[in-house]
């Protein structure tokens, strides 16, 4: 492949075009959407001056500033491929494993969000049709919910108890629209019935854990009520802690288009425009916890109406 | 099944298996267990006999996504302690043993019970 192959496959048009030649249009929204939260959310910065890799060793190029100018512009290439690229696959292959690299060598850079986001940009370079990529968020959330059952203070209600509790003491958790100490009352409100009736922490893990099973289960059979219960479960999360944790909330309800057919989804759902226009607003500096309401409300509603909604169109056309 | 999809599927099962590996220890690392456990910590760490300030210690074991209450004088983040502690004993590691430091790592694991890690050059 020459380069001026190459350069002709890049165009600013590709941006809200889920057309490709292999690629199932959900998964390239997919891939896209994870793509232009990364950007937004500012994940390209790589924070750390001197960090320890996972082999307990400092690297002494990681330290320099040409390395993090180098991983800055690997990374805005990779969502240029993404978006804006016919080698949707390549982006999104270069994205997860530059993720992954910068993650191995620095170790306090390790984050589930993080990972998850590159597990699955992988798991859609490596397999065209997207079933890996489903496959992949189903065992997240499977492992998510094993690992909750195996830990005593899950099961017990603990550990819910005493996060609420924190969080109510110390506030919004990070968020793009991070308030240092903002007020969170759901959790607050949590942690006082909590205070008062111990089995309602149980009953409160217990709901995570189901919630996060179903989910598993979802994916795993590409049902469609999973394309509303992830993001609202991601949502809900948002409002309870503030926080977006990192970009879980952005990637876990990217994904959940997935399980959709987009190409019989009734306009202009069956576009990326949508999805791009709410993924951006819920990206910015003006996010606030009470957003995940009304996100919750908006999928919900939007899950009801696409329920009725005649599924006449065949073609996918950006 | 393409050459590629079969690697896919080889990624997944070494995932599953990564995940039951790291349920034997306290680390959480690449295993998809967000939330595993919550902890507050206070690091007292001293170089050469002198004990460095909050912002040192801040600067030298600052981890992502950690919330410092001055109140308090610790941190609180939604980590396994474990990888706290690795981060310590890593940084640690990685200097010239001359500029290591001292440090004590008192932790509350889901507001238990306070637990003590030392790390001695």
């Amino acid at each position: 492949m020459d380069l001026h192959t190459v350069a002709s496959g890049y165009s600013p048009k590709r941006a809200f075009n889920l057309t490709h030649a292999e690629v199932p249009a959900s998964a390239v929204l997919c891939g896209k959407l994870i793509a232009v939260v990364w950007l937004f959310t500012g994940q390209l910065v790589y924070p750390r001056a001197e960090p320890v890799s996972f082999a307990g060793g400092t690297l002494g190029w990681v330290h320099g500033q040409l390395f993090l100018q180098l991983a800055l512009l690997a990374q805005l290439l990779a969502i240029l491929t993404i978006l804006c690229s016919a080698f949707f696959r390549v982006g999104c292959a270069l994205l997860a494993l530059i993720i992954l690299s910068l993650s191995a060598l620095d170790q306090a850079l390790f984050s589930n969000n993080r990972a998850f986001c590159a597990a699955v940009l992988l798991m859609l370079a490596l397999d065209p049709r997207g079933s890996l990529a489903r496959a992949q968020v189903s065992l997240v959330y499977a492992c998510a919910a094993t690992d909750k059952l195996l830990t005593a203070a899950w099961r017990s209600g603990q550990f819910v108890r005493t996060f609420n509790a924190e969080l109510c003491r110390v506030g919004e958790l990070w968020s793009p629209g991070w308030s240092p100490g903002g007020g969170l009352p759901l959790a607050c409100a949590l942690a006082r019935a909590m205070a008062d009736n111990a089995s309602l922490a149980m009953l409160a893990s217990a709901l995570v854990i189901a919630t996060e099973l179903t989910i598993a289960l979802g994916y795993a059979t590409r049902a469609r009520f999973t394309a509303a219960l992830a993001p609202v479960f991601h949502a809900l999360l948002l409002t309870l802690t503030g926080s977006t944790f990192g970009v879980f909330f952005y990637a876990g309800a990217a994904c959940s288009v997935l399980v959709l057919d987009l190409e019989r989804q009734a306009a202009p759902f069956d576009r990326a425009m949508p999805y791009v226009v709410i993924a951006a607003a819920l990206a910015g500096p003006w996010l606030r916890p009470w957003f995940g309401l009304v996100f919750s409300a908006l999928v919900l509603g939007l899950a009801l109406h696409l329920r009725r909604a005649p599924r006449a169109r065949a073609q996918v056309t950006g | 099944m393409s050459g590629l999809a079969k690697l896919g599927g080889l990624l997944l099962v070494l995932q599953v298996a990564w995940f039951i590996r790291e349920q034997q220890g306290s680390s959480r690392y690449f295993c998809w267990a967000p939330l595993h456990e919550h902890v507050w910590y206070r690091i007292d760490a001293h170089q050469g006999g002198v004990q460095l300030q909050d912002a040192e210690v801040a600067q030298r074991y600052g981890r992502r996504g950690a919330h410092y209450d001055r109140m308090r004088g610790e941190f609180w983040e939604l980590n396994a302690a474990q990888h706290v502690i690795d981060s310590i004993a890593w940084r640690e590691a990685a200097l010239p043993r001359a500029q290591r430091a001292h440090v004590t790592l008192r932790y509350r694991i889901d507001a238990g019970d306070t637990r003590t890690w030392t790390y001695t050059p």
